[in-house]
């Protein structure tokens, strides 16, 4: 699995990423800033008609004109660059639920990346909160898994279905139980 | 009196082809594809090393080359 490798036996269970609702949210911006120079030409019109003496043709013709195109057109290639980034963070951040722990990954940016474990039978507590209207209409909210004996936690903000990663997340912690604990590295670890 | 610049040129007058654009487009435009080229290139390492999905990273990278190739040629195209 590239930089995260399973221990013998262990298999994963669901990849997670933030819903795609959240990702269309960030995107929103730029879809406005990439729209707002169509604005401009209108703008124009309206500030030589109430200059008295200003040339509207030449006014227009800077708009229309092979610089404003090109000013335009690149100005669109940096909204595009932007809207990737925002894709590639999307992306790069996830939850992966194995059948011994959840790996927790963020990508906060580029070269700054931060890949924690915590293994599910020192899960104490799986919480759900599910807030706002699009997040009960679409079916996202925040998933927290407390672990036992520490202050560790893991929070997942916008996971689509929390109710059901939730249920996932306790089911595997019963299979664990039921085997007798994880196998890390080979070795047995039982819930003491 | 007609309405003038900040620099005093009347508005009625002014003109684009005053600068010197010729000089300073190929100049900006060489600037803009290395920063392009040096964002493409991390963004590219990023998809490949992390996505842990080829077919993904190699169709996110593909979508990034055509869509800001297809912009570029746009901007380019005015300079005919």
């Amino acid at each position: 699995m590239g930089e995260v490798e399973l221990e013998p036996g262990e298999k994963v269970t669901k990849a997670v990423r933030k819903h795609w609702f959240v990702l269309l949210i960030e995107l929103l911006p730029l879809i406005v800033l990439a729209w707002l120079p169509t604005l401009f030409v209108p703008f124009l019109l309206f500030v030589t008609k109430a200059i008295q003496h200003a040339d509207q043709v030449a006014a227009l013709s800077l708009a229309f004109s092979p610089l404003g195109r090109m000013v335009y057109g690149l100005w669109l290639v940096m909204l595009w660059s932007a809207a990737f980034n925002t894709l590639t963070r999307w992306y790069l951040n996830e939850w992966i639920i194995t059948t011994n722990r959840i790996i927790e990954i963020h990508q906060y940016g580029y070269f700054s990346r931060e890949v924690s474990s915590l293994l599910l039978i020192r899960i104490q507590d799986v919480n759900t909160n599910v807030d706002g209207l699009f997040g009960t209409l679409l079916g996202y909210g925040q998933l927290e898994v407390q672990s036992a004996g520490t202050e560790e936690h893991f929070i997942m903000e916008d996971a689509p279905d929390p109710a059901g990663l939730r249920d996932l997340i306790m089911r595997e912690i019963t299979a664990l139980h039921g085997t007798g604990g994880a196998v890390v590295g080979g070795v047995s670890v039982t819930n003491l | 009196m007609g309405t003038t610049t900040a620099s005093g040129i009347p508005l009625s007058t002014f003109s684009f082809s005053a600068l010197p654009i010729g000089q300073i487009i190929p100049v900006f435009f060489t600037l803009v594809f290395v920063v392009w080229t040096i964002y493409t290139i991390v963004a590219a390492y990023h998809w490949f090393r992390y996505a842990n999905n080829f077919i993904v990273a190699a169709t996110a990278m593909a979508m990034h080359l055509f869509v800001s190739s297809t912009l570029a040629l746009y901007a380019v195209s005015a300079m005919n």
